[in-house]
């Protein structure tokens, strides 16, 4: 028997080592889910060294210098300064901080929260009731208004910005979620892990969610993006993270009025904000196909 | 046949299931009756086939003698304990006792787990033994549905139909079950691997005495694998009885004519079979009296007022037409 | 004379695919008469419902597939008309049903207008004769009040009558040839009976050719007049149904009716089983495709294809049809 134990080891690692060639082999292939992984990798690096960054090129991003207003892209401020002569460079790397915890928490905690609440609404008709009916009641409220609501209840900081527009997002993963677990939830092998007695719980976590995870992925690069894009409305509106604290989102609304003085200062933050947003997308569904079993061999 | 000296191990007392149908805002505006007031016994170490067309409930009441399904009226005995009302949680001691093949090789197994994990995971929820005891458990079974041990890490999109419904089997007998219900394991394979599955079940009977319910709408398995058969139609039992005496002399009018409707392998047979006519009706909206009266050539005014009973035409052969029971 | 509606021979499609070209079929020959049934058998992946796919053309010429060989349709050969021409061949001349009713109907159109449609595109009736004609075709496939059935929509039908009205819309241009794949798979044994009734009734009221394509061999051995086998796209054995389903030559022809349980056999003895799978098609065996699962089989064997010849009148693809005995059980 212990032979057999480790001819089956031996098996196992073969496979697993054969099933990591597969995947990468998979992942690479597919250049553009690399490319993602690369830009998501510079992004975060930029953000995690953004300080280093910043005073290795004696910049500060908080430092205002009315003298310096205005001014166009050169070696000293490589994207420019502001209309209060903050350098916009070392902005956009402490923005990049702000906008990534804010996008990453949303998209995530949403993901897990929608997920949740859509799966276990599969499981009783008036439990299914109740939350869908809540979710649609959410969804009518214009995203937007609701979080600045929420935002005015809560108060502006970070921490409750994350809060509110995570709410605002679940409604449509839970929507979602619930949607395609009602369709797995029809296979035979669920029927079949009920005759083996398997638990509720562990028929929707083990046996519904991972079947269910790739357009749950993929809604999740979505929340990442409209995040980032509602921070940016919320800061516009004061409903946000407080200046002087540099966001993506917020240096946009700023740049707004100046547009023909500064077109640097729009540029950017919209350039960083639109990359990183492509960048998680194209990661996304890189990592979808990975997770899935049956595609490419 | 040993009816009197063994208790049945599994039965169905008038066993009725109907499903709610609902209208627009969630009222009930009738109901399917899937099944409706049928009784079967299964015995000890026997092989119960149950035929009929699709649609006339025998996958439902399969469902419902595993309690996959909660009965609307009748009862469900299993082991002696009357189980047709159990909560979710007080049925897990008896699924290890009763256990389910499926039909369809391709949707009852979950594509994102390993063979080894999947047959695992079925002892894990019994609390049944270490890892490394499951692990020998999970291997031991899929040696004797005929895998090899180098399938245990693999994913059931690299099995064929054939494989996959071994590993089916595999998942249903790890527990040591008594009794299992195949709801129709044959039909979705092709004829060579469906006889290489038919034997092995057949072995399996053999050497672990098992008790099988076998759901099947092909006359010719169902002869060859059972020793008493129930022809159910539009979710009754019309006729049953021990298989060689149903097949050389069928009493029901259906089942003459479901066994007239098989195509022969032998070229040129059978061309005086009698041809049942039009549809079956919808269960939503059975027909009165008998309800296999609307299709049946020898029908009578009475067939459609009153619904026949079961009523012993030989010895263990019961058959729900009194015409059939009279012209005898 | 024989008068031929349809000779396909030494067929070959290849699908293109990302790992190479993958052969579905290879070198398929057969023929069908004029008011002839012929069946198609053989298991999934064996390339019957490819021959009826690649006769009517159906499959995308310029990314997916590869075509050699010719298939006659009376004196043209639709491998080598322009793909355009298929359109007017198809419905028109060889018309096909499919296993699956429901899904070839369309959903949102009454039965009326989906049998009106060929008649107003390839024959040019008017929208009266043409409705007239579709009550007429759908009294005939024996819909019974086929006035009011006619206004109604597919769910509105069973499954059985789902498929008559299949039948209907395919034989209403009355085409030379009719190719039902897998026509009664889905349905009951009693509705399957009647539907085989109407199809071998239409057969010999219209006088077309019916390619019968099916796993079911005892459907086959109750209607067809011809048989031909397949097995990993080969045609392993033709001949008249009587012949085949009496004397079956080749071992895996034997082998499939000794695996099916039969209805007034014996049920006390085990079923026969043919070793192993069907292998992959990118894994086809050198030689006699049949050898790795044969019972009769030597090195011989697996050394060169054999070729489909003469034998008692039969056409079998085996060295050994001649001397392998079905009375000689081998060992399993």
């Amino acid at each position: 028997m212990s032979e057999q134990k480790m001819e089956l080891t031996r098996i196992r690692k073969t496979l697993m080592r054969e099933q990591r060639q597969i995947n990468i082999r998979k992942f690479v292939r597919s250049r553009l889910s690399v490319v993602g992984l690369a830009i998501v990798l510079l992004i975060a690096l930029l953000a995690l060294f953004a300080p280093v960054i910043s005073s290795a090129m004696n910049v500060d991003p908080y430092k205002a210098t009315v003298r310096d207003r205005f001014q166009p892209p050169s070696a000293a401020h490589p994207f420019g300064t502001d209309n209060l002569g903050r350098d916009i460079f070392s902005r956009v790397l402490f923005g990049a901080r702000i906008s990534m915890i804010v996008g990453l928490s949303v998209g995530l905690v949403s993901a897990l929260l929608g997920t949740a609440l859509g799966l276990y609404a599969t499981t009783n008709r008036y439990l299914d009731n109740i939350l869908m009916r809540l979710c649609d009641g959410l969804k009518a409220i214009p995203n937007i208004l609701l979080a600045i609501a929420l935002m005015a209840v809560l108060g502006a900081n970070m921490q409750n910005v994350i809060i509110s527009l995570t709410i605002v997002a679940i409604p449509g993963v839970a929507r979602l979620a619930r949607s395609n677990a009602l369709l797995i939830r029809e296979q035979t092998y669920i029927e079949a892990m009920r005759c083996l007695g398997a638990g509720k719980h562990r028929i929707l976590w083990r046996h519904i969610a991972p079947n269910i995870l790739s357009p749950i992925i993929v809604q999740m690069t979505f929340s990442f993006a409209s995040a980032i894009i509602s921070e940016a409305s919320l800061s516009f509106l004061g409903a946000g993270i407080p200046q002087p604290e540099p966001s993506w989102g917020g240096m946009l609304n700023e740049a707004r009025s100046y547009l023909f003085k500064g077109w640097w200062m729009a540029v950017y933050p919209a350039v960083f904000t639109g990359v990183s947003v492509l960048g998680f997308n194209l990661f996304g569904d890189g990592l979808r196909d990975l997770m899935d079993p049956v595609s490419g061999k | 046949m040993n009816k009197d000296l063994n208790a049945p191990i599994l039965s169905a007392e008038r066993a009725a299931m109907w499903f709610p149908v609902r209208g627009g805002l969630g009222k009930t505006t009738g109901y399917v009756k899937a099944v409706d007031g049928v009784s079967v016994q299964l015995h000890a170490r026997q092989t119960y086939g149950l035929v009929g067309e699709s649609g006339c409930g025998k996958s439902t009441l399969g469902r419902l003698l595993c309690r996959l399904l909660e009965p609307t009226d009748g009862r469900i005995t299993l082991f002696g304990q009357d189980i047709s009302h159990l909560k979710e949680r007080e049925l897990v001691p008896f699924r290890s006792r009763i256990q389910m093949v499926f039909q369809d090789p391709y949707t009852s197994l979950n594509p994102r787990i390993r063979i080894g994990d999947a047959l695992m995971e079925v002892l894990a929820i019994h609390h049944t033994g270490s890892r490394s005891e499951q692990m020998e458990k999970a291997l031991g079974i899929l040696d004797q549905v005929g895998l090899r041990q180098e399938h245990f890490y693999r994913f059931p999109h690299e099995f064929s139909g054939g494989q996959r419904q071994r590993i089916g089997l595999a998942r249903a007998l790890i527990l040591n079950p008594e009794i299992v219900l195949c709801d129709e394991p044959v039909s979705a394979l092709d004829v060579s691997i469906q006889s290489q599955i038919i034997n092995l079940l057949c072995d399996l009977q053999a050497e672990r005495s098992l008790t099988y319910l076998f759901i099947s709408h092909d006359m010719s398995v169902i002869r060859y694998i059972s020793d008493r058969v129930g022809v159910m139609y539009l979710g009754h039992l019309v006729e049953e009885s021990d298989t060689e005496e149903i097949f050389s002399h069928p009493a029901h009018p259906y089942t003459r004519m479901l066994l007239s409707a098989v195509p022969s392998i032998v070229p040129g047979d059978k061309t005086d079979r009698i041809r049942l006519q039009g549809d079956p009706p919808s269960p939503l909206d059975p027909p009165k009296g008998c309800v296999f009266h609307t299709r049946c050539p020898y029908a009578k005014k009475e067939c459609g007022e009153k619904s026949p009973e079961l009523s012993e035409l030989a010895q263990g052969h019961y058959c729900a037409c009194p015409i059939a029971a009279a012209g005898n | 004379m024989d008068e031929y509606v349809l000779r396909v021979e030494n067929l070959v499609t290849e699908f293109k695919t990302d790992r190479g070209p993958l052969k579905a079929i290879d070198g398929v020959t057969l023929q069908v008469k004029r008011g002839e049934m012929l069946g198609l058998v053989g298991e999934s992946g064996c390339g019957k419902s490819v021959t009826s796919m690649s006769v009517m053309r159906l499959y995308d010429e310029k990314t997916t597939v590869r075509y050699e060989g010719s298939v006659w349709l009376g004196d043209t050969d639709l491998m080598s008309i322009p793909y355009k021409k298929m359109q007017d061949i198809r419905g028109r001349e060889i018309a096909m049903i499919f296993q699956d009713a429901l899904s070839s109907l369309n959903p949102v159109l009454r039965v009326s207008d989906q049998i009106m449609e060929p008649l107003i595109t390839h024959q040019h009736l008017k929208r009266e004769d043409a409705y007239r004609k579709a009550v007429e075709m759908l009294r005939l496939v024996g819909i019974p009040s086929p006035e009011t059935r006619v206004d109604q929509y597919p769910h509105e039908l069973s499954g059985g009558m789902r498929q008559r009205v299949m039948i209907a819309i395919a034989l209403c241009c009355r085409p030379r040839l009719l190719i039902a794949d897998e026509p009664t798979t889905a349905l009951d044994v009693t509705i399957q009976a009647q539907i085989l009734d109407l199809i071998l009734d239409l057969n010999r009221q219209m006088h077309m050719g019916v390619i019968l394509i099916t796993h079911d061999l005892a459907v086959v051995a109750q209607v067809c007049q011809r048989v031909a086998v397949m097995y990993l796209g080969q045609i392993v054995e033709e001949a008249e149904v009587a012949e085949l389903f009496n004397h079956p030559l080749h071992p895996y022809t034997q082998g499939l009716m000794d695996s099916i349980p039969k209805l007034d056999g014996d049920s006390r003895h085990r079923l026969h089983m043919i070793r192993g799978t069907v292998p992959l098609l990118n894994q086809i065996p050198r030689g006699c495709r049949f050898a790795p699962r044969c019972p009769y089989a030597d090195a011989a064997c697996s050394a060169a294809m054999p070729e489909l010849t003469q034998a008692g009148g039969h056409l079998v693809r085996c060295r050994k049809a001649g001397f392998t005995d079905k009375k000689v059980t081998p060992d399993e």
